[in-house]
């Protein structure tokens, strides 16, 4: 019974949408193609790391990555990693209160490569006891 | 003659007093931070002052690291005091947050980038100024203390780097990192100061940077093994720790050596005589016959038995003794 107790307190809740337009570039003179997906996760009282895979594809020319996290209670570290396993970022946002809604922490971080190291990118999410908001916004030009 | 005695008593007494409070002042601690910086209506008013314990918390916000805030006036001036804070120098953030956000709000890279990282202790002096207005402290050039101006120099080359490499393809990228790297190494190996060393270190990515510059690292740790400090003792931690070197010459000695040991016992049949304790005592009685090169026929004369019996028991002597014929045998000793 505690078991699923717990279990039923650690969801987490994923929502994806994705986007793709493509338009004519006069500065290139090519067609360009950019691809949106946005995830919002939810987490509800987590402690469990989640890793979030986004994949770059081979000829991608710009990359835009950005990552905003609301915690109301709790604390939560995210950890970008490009390809290679490289450390692209890092932060985290914690409440002093473990009361819920009698703070918010909020953390934003922004990346823009031109010609990205194509492949897997993760964004490590780790939670302690955080209960909050965290969308993750990818733009890509092809 | 006494009145003009009294008057110079009286002006001693408030000559002292006044130094007394110099003194008392100067102990007390007078820092104060004050600047100027450019911000659009989409900002608060209220800028933040939290104190930063260790180098990844540059990146980290919660309302317990602000330990001042003050308002930001029309002309974008601001005051802080610093006489609460310690003697020795420690790393602050000064930030300022978005009209929709909560105070506790950090914002890292883009155009809204919302804070900023100096050095200060209670007797700081610092005076700033914003001379952009996206990011507010894209472009603060500090107009007084030495600590900052070198420390902002690491900012500023950072930003430089990221807002190139933004622009820039994977090689060019790739160049515009290794030259960041090297000026990065220089600061940390020439600033004499252990944070401003730290922080060009930390802007490195020490722990991936630490197996290319192996040397490097071992001396610096000498260098500055005096500092106890949470900075210190933060990246001591975080510094992925020396493979242990070995002793290659003293190794390959070793192994020679046993493997002559090993074929010196192997042909001189050192422990078979152990083995011969396994021997009942009438295979005992065969065995001196046989390492006298008697044959079977001379064995089964001598104790009065069969053949097939002197057989068996040179059988059993040979696997007993794991020798392979009774030549081996004769030359046991």
């Amino acid at each position: 019974m505690k078991n699923r107790t717990i279990l039923l307190l650690f969801t987490l809740l994923l929502s994806i949408t994705t986007f793709a337009q493509t338009q004519y570039d006069q500065t290139v003179n090519k067609q360009v193609t950019e691809f949106m997906f946005e995830r919002s996760i939810q987490l509800e009282d987590c402690k469990k790391n989640e890793e979030v895979i986004i994949s770059i594809a081979e000829n991608t020319k710009q990359f835009e990555l950005t990552i905003n996290s609301s915690v109301f209670s709790g604390k939560v570290t995210l950890e970008i990693y490009d390809s290679k396993g490289k450390k692209q970022g890092t932060f985290s946002v914690g409440t002093q209160l473990n009361i819920e809604n009698a703070e918010t922490a909020n953390g934003t971080i922004n990346k823009s490569l031109l010609e990205p190291e194509e492949g897997d990118w993760k964004v490590k999410i780790i939670p302690l006891n955080a209960k909050g908001l965290i969308s993750i916004r990818t733009i890509n030009w092809l | 003659m006494n009145k003009k005695l009294n008057k110079i008593i009286w002006n001693l007494l408030v000559m002292l007093f006044l130094n007394m409070i110099t003194v008392f002042g100067q102990n007390s601690g007078n820092g104060k931070l004050n600047g100027v910086v450019q911000i659009d209506t989409s900002w608060s008013s209220d800028i933040y002052l939290s104190y930063i314990p260790t180098f990844s918390d540059i990146t980290s916000m919660s309302s317990e690291m602000i330990i001042a805030d003050a308002k930001i006036d029309s002309l974008g001036y601001f005051e802080f005091d610093l006489d609460f804070l310690p003697n020795e120098q420690r790393l602050y953030r000064l930030h300022i947050s978005k009209n929709e956000d909560s105070k506790n709000s950090l914002i890292i890279g883009g155009l809204n980038e919302n804070y900023l990282v100096f050095i200060a202790n209670r007797d700081s002096k610092i005076k700033l100024k914003g001379t952009s207005l996206t990011p507010p402290f894209k472009n603060v050039i500090f107009e007084t203390q030495n600590e900052n101006f070198e420390f902002q120099k690491i900012t500023h080359l950072v930003f430089k780097k990221d807002s190139i490499a933004s622009k820039s393809g994977r090689s060019k990228r790739k160049f515009i990192e290794e030259r960041l790297n090297e000026k990065l190494l220089h600061i940390a190996d020439s600033s004499t100061n252990s944070l401003i060393s730290l922080y060009a270190l930390h802007k490195i990515d020490f722990e991936s940077n630490y197996p290319l510059n192996e040397n490097f690292y071992e001396n610096y740790l000498k260098k500055w093994s005096h500092r106890d400090d949470g900075y210190s003792e933060d990246f001591r931690k975080k510094l992925p720790l020396k493979m242990p070197k070995y002793n290659w010459p003293f190794i390959i000695s070793l192994g020679i050596i046993l493997t002559i040991l090993g074929y010196v016992i192997g042909k001189y049949n050192l422990f078979k005589n152990n083995r011969i304790n396994n021997l009942t005592v009438q295979e005992r009685k065969v065995l001196d016959l046989l390492k006298e090169g008697a044959t079977n026929k001379e064995i089964s004369e001598e104790f009065n038995i069969g053949i097939s019996t002197v057989k068996s028991h040179v059988s059993s002597i040979l696997t007993k003794l794991k020798v392979k014929s009774r030549k081996e045998i004769m030359n046991l000793k």
